[in-house]
């Protein structure tokens, strides 16, 4: 009788007792060891870089997951302690925070030397396409992160995202109230975007970039277009430890500038989210140009901005392999290509430039758009009642000074919109100070400063509301 | 034994395909249904009786300009029943008592907070630019409609408002049920 031995008797003798159980050397013949066309080179480590830097998000993001939780009761309250209390919590924060602008900057950098290097083309069509889509899932990780601090910022800047896939046409409503898990922004949509954020666009990720590999070794590194075939054959080299060494050093640097900016650059945190407050809602830098779009369509143009050119981008871009069937991976004889890639660049960077040199609130925070004087100290000064005492016997309950116009032929009619543009707030106060022949008495011995300025703040607001609200 | 027909294997082989299909339906119907229940749930109402809110005395709102009133509604949010702040623009007109306009501050656009600009006397946008006239009617940039008029009561010397958030970017004024 035969006994049929346990195991294959070539792997048995193949690395002894673990390797025989495992199958290691096999393992590393295949993942390590694999043989690199053109040997290791330092311009090939933008990949491995997003593969390190997400997996840093990964790290610092579970660690965070320690002490946040997901509720508007407790969402800000805990990343509060997080950035405060919690020992290297603002470091840990900083890493993910910064690390994820770090993620979109690598990846707009992948994206640009893989278009001119013309690794896209046949046979590595896939690998292109699943990096797009990796591109699409950064995004989507990156939008629903700014939500979970919960703060005025988050709050405001989801609203108007939910209301951009609320613009969708046909599916839009419903898709942001599946966002949204309820009516208004809430506990479900934190829970929501937080299981996004953390497992599902994660895991999705992962997917993704074991099948972007797989492509990835299948075809092998895409050799430079200046390179002939004989050179690259006579300097093939192992990927470990060549070309690992090098993406070794240039991630070693990453991470040393980002701790150093991480150091210098606490993880900001605003007030926390309160509806009723104003706030000029503004993206992260890199939907900057995305925000400024959208001031250009207006009214039913609308989902061209929100929606039919950001897809068109992504659709054009996730079948480009496809559109771009020419052989010649040499950039030099691909005018149409890189005129296309020259265009979108510049297009990007001159709007995210353009909007973030021309919004009042990136230059100027202090003098953001809010009314001169806000309703409470107006209410504090009884401005009404100072009118009332002071004004109302001349110029009317209303403004109009109809009352005394027979009289008075000059009396101004505060309601008139006209006439009220053509008064500096100069001008009102000088008026209230000095008066004015024939019939205005000066204020300026029986009123103080503040008050003037609100009198003459409330006579500008007469010409409000002249009309009903339709 | 005869070796299996090729009939038979066909068979088993799609049966099994069959089961593995059942076994993937059977989990991912319910986690279809409990995903998307936003969707197809019934609405619960949403707390005070009639949905008005007390934005506080109509004495103490200045006559003649635009004034951001804070009120507090009732929300259930998920599994908390809570207090929500909200703002309302409002103006008191002065020939009667009742006579007070509210405005929501949300922009008709994408849903900013709206600013009154006193100094230039028509409410502004600031995240996409959209510029209203002071009876909040639409006159510039990208927001498909004019302020959403909310609906509001005197009772007792108080100004009454009914929240409602409205679907941003549509041409019409529909309200967001809750």
């Amino acid at each position: 009788m035969s006994t049929i031995p346990a195991t294959d008797p070539k792997r048995a003798a193949d690395g002894g007792f673990f390797g025989s159980r495992t199958g290691w050397g096999e393992l590393k013949r295949r993942v390590l060891l694999e043989p690199v066309e053109g040997g290791s080179r330092w311009t090939a480590a933008f990949g491995s870089l997003l593969l390190f830097m997400f997996i840093l998000q990964v790290v610092t993001g579970i660690l965070l997951t320690t002490c946040y939780a997901p509720s508007v009761g407790t969402a800000w309250q805990s990343v509060k302690y997080i950035q405060e209390e919690a020992p290297l919590g603002w470091f840990i924060r900083g890493m993910h925070h910064w690390g994820s602008s770090a993620m979109v900057i690598l990846l707009l950098f992948h994206l640009v030397q893989v278009f001119v290097w013309g690794a896209y083309k046949r046979p590595r069509e896939l690998t292109w396409m699943t990096g797009v889509l990796l591109l699409g899932a950064t995004l989507g990780l990156a939008f629903t992160g700014y939500l979970l601090p919960w703060d005025e910022k988050a709050y405001w800047a989801s609203k108007v995202g939910l209301g951009i896939v609320g613009t969708i046409p046909l599916i839009g409503e419903r898709m942001r109230l599946l966002l949204q898990g309820g009516p208004d922004l809430g506990n479900l949509t934190l829970t929501r975007f937080f299981a996004l954020h953390g497992f599902i666009l994660p895991g999705a990720i992962i997917a993704l970039i074991v099948v972007h590999l797989y492509f990835f070794r299948l075809h092998g590194v895409t050799t430079a277009w200046w390179q002939s075939e004989e050179l690259l054959r006579s300097k093939t080299e192992p990927f470990w430890p060549g070309q690992v060494w090098k993406d070794g050093i240039v991630a070693l640097g990453l991470l040393a500038c980002l701790t150093a900016w991480v150091a210098t650059h606490p993880a900001p945190l605003g007030n926390l989210a309160d509806p009723s407050k104003a706030y000029e809602a503004r993206p992260e830098w890199y939907f900057m140009f995305l925000f400024q779009m959208l001031r250009y369509f207006h009214g039913r143009w609308e989902i061209v901005g929100t929606f039919v050119l950001p897809s068109l981008f992504f659709g054009i871009l996730f079948f480009w392999p496809l559109l771009d069937r020419t052989p010649s991976r040499d950039p030099r004889r691909r005018p149409v290509a890189m005129t296309m890639l020259g265009a979108a660049t510049f297009g990007l960077i001159g709007m995210t430039v353009f909007a973030m040199a021309t919004d009042v609130r990136m230059t100027k925070p202090e003098v953001a758009l809010r009314p001169k004087l806000a309703a409470s100290p107006l209410q504090k000064l009884d401005v009404a009642g100072l009118y009332s005492t002071n004004c109302l016997a001349c110029h009317g309950v209303d403004g109009t000074g109809n009352a005394l116009r027979v009289a008075l032929p000059t009396i101004p009619d505060f309601t008139n919109g006209t006439w009220q543009k053509t008064q500096s707030d100069e001008n009102f106060i000088t008026r209230i100070d000095d008066g004015k022949v024939p019939a205005m008495p000066a204020f300026k011995d029986k009123l103080n400063a503040d008050q003037i300025h609100a009198l003459s703040d409330y006579v500008r607001a007469f010409a409000a509301g002249k009309t009903e609200p339709k | 034994m005869p070796p299996p027909s090729v009939d038979r294997r066909r068979f088993l082989s799609g049966c099994t395909a069959a089961l593995m299909a059942l076994i993937t339906g059977s989990i991912l119907a319910p986690a279809f249904a409990f995903v998307t229940s936003p969707l197809w749930r019934r609405r619960q109402s949403s707390g005070v009786p009639d949905g008005f809110s007390d934005a506080g005395a109509v004495a103490s709102i200045p006559i003649g300009t635009w004034t951001l009133l804070p009120i507090e509604i009732v929300r259930q949010d998920g599994w908390d029943k809570t207090k929500q702040s909200r703002s309302v623009w409002a103006l008191a007109g002065g020939t009667a008592p009742g006579d007070v306009k509210v405005l929501s501050p949300i922009c008709p656009h994408l849903g900013c907070p709206i600013a009154w600009m006193a100094g230039k006397l028509d409410f502004f946008c600031p995240c996409h630019g959209s510029v209203f006239s002071t009876d909040g009617t639409f006159v510039s940039g990208p927001s498909p409609r004019g302020m959403d008029r909310l609906e509001s009561q005197i009772r007792d010397g108080h100004l009454w408002v009914r929240w409602q958030d409205f679907h941003t970017g549509s041409n019409e004024k529909i309200a967001v049920e809750v």
